[in-house]
């Protein structure tokens, strides 16, 4: 996670700065709480479901859907996974 | 005193001597013009701004001035300079007042980074100031000016000057620039409202400024807590609706039309999250002035 990042926590979105880009991105809750889970240190892919899965009521994203977050976390340079190796 | 105050030789020496100082509240401008007529049109629209010494710092140091040489002889135009440099291609001289608005909305938007400039309408009412974020056309300005003609203080119908320290409001009371039909609308809504000049022939149409009134230039060192961030949108013959918008959208939309949030980054960011963190969001759908100005009214508690 890059340096500076910021995250401005509203109900049930979030707003974060990349600091990389200095762009501003919305972002739903699944990703919010992905972020802020991350934004504490490095995690384990199961570290960060269990974060989701546990704060997103009704529970109904799936382990594809978070891979495909962090996915898409990444291409924006908010995160940076070490997934497919994990995966495999 | 105050500008309108000022015999017109005097300020006609002012304005092509040492400069027309004007305390905007958060920047303050020393302006100069060697045109008689502009020298009217100034007067007319800062008419309640105190009379200052030109001596100083100033943020903004513009003029306007006629063109010599062969363009002078084909059409009669002036320039607006700002720091010795031209940065817009001449106007017609007759439209010399709404050159010098633009200008220095143009200085202002590219040089006052000390403060996140959003792009929107500022007005206050009982110690709670509603921002107007909107595209041109929506018609912000035409709303700005029926709110600042019914009792609402004007900061600025053109930036909502946010503090980086605190997330204040700093007012920034301007003309306010009317185009085509909206000056005739504002005529309706408030025959005592001090409308300058028309100017028929910009590049936006007719023009004409609505004067500051003197409460709003007397307040404008007053910052104003942010309570409501309000996206209009003027639509004819529609009824008023106000509908909430989620404060992490109204986040995107308030940066994305700022002038300088990416100028100023981290920094804009943490002003934003102020902001709305201590305002309601909304959008306005009107096609009735005397209704919207009604619905204001209700989010600042009236």
């Amino acid at each position: 996670m890059p340096e500076g990042l910021r995250l401005a926590r509203f109900d049930s979105e979030a707003v974060v700065f990349n600091p990389v880009s200095w762009q501003t991105h919305l972002l739903n809750d699944t990703a919010a709480y992905a972020l802020e889970a991350l934004m504490s240190g490095p995690q384990t892919f199961d570290d960060i479901v269990t974060a989701v899965l546990g704060n997103v009521t009704p529970p109904d994203h799936t382990v594809e859907m978070i891979q495909s977050l962090l996915a898409e976390l990444e291409a924006l340079g908010l995160v940076e996974t070490t997934l497919a190796k994990s995966c495999e | 005193m105050r500008v309108a105050d000022l015999e017109a030789r005097e300020l006609e020496a002012r304005l092509t001597g040492t400069g027309l100082a004007l305390d905007f509240g958060a920047v303050r401008a020393r302006i100069r013009a060697d045109q008689a007529s502009l020298a009217a049109a100034i007067r007319e629209v800062y008419r309640e701004y105190p009379d200052q010494p030109s001596r100083g710092f100033f943020e903004v140091n513009a003029s306007v001035e006629r063109v010599t040489g062969i363009r002078r002889v084909l059409r009669s135009q002036v320039k607006f300079v700002v720091d010795g440099e031209a940065p817009f291609a001449p106007f017609p001289a007759d439209t010399h007042l709404p050159l010098l608005e633009w200008g220095l909305n143009w200085c202002i938007a590219n040089n006052c980074n000390q403060f996140l400039l959003l792009h929107a309408g500022a007005v206050e009412r009982s110690g709670r100031a509603v921002l107007l974020p909107a595209q041109p056309g929506s018609g912000k300005s035409t709303l700005t000016a029926a709110l600042t003609c019914s009792g609402f203080r004007l900061l600025s119908d053109e930036f909502g000057v946010v503090d980086l320290n605190d997330g204040m409001l700093l007012p920034l009371p301007r003309p306010i620039a009317l185009k085509n039909e909206s000056i005739e609308v504002i005529r309706e809504f408030a025959p005592d409202a001090l409308i300058g000049p028309s100017f028929p022939k910009t590049r936006k149409g007719t023009v004409a400024h609505l004067a500051p009134d003197r409460l709003s230039v007397d307040r404008r060192g007053v910052p104003a807590h942010p309570r409501a961030i309000v996206f209009p949108k003027y639509v004819p013959g529609e009824p008023v609706s106000l509908e909430a918008v989620s404060p992490a959208r109204a986040f995107v939309k308030l940066a994305g039309n700022a002038f300088n949030y990416e100028v100023l980054g981290p920094a804009a960011f943490d002003a934003v999250r102020v902001v709305v963190q201590g305002s309601e969001c909304f959008r306005l759908r009107y096609g009735d002035l005397h209704d919207a100005i009604s619905a204001v009214r209700r989010l600042v508690g009236e």
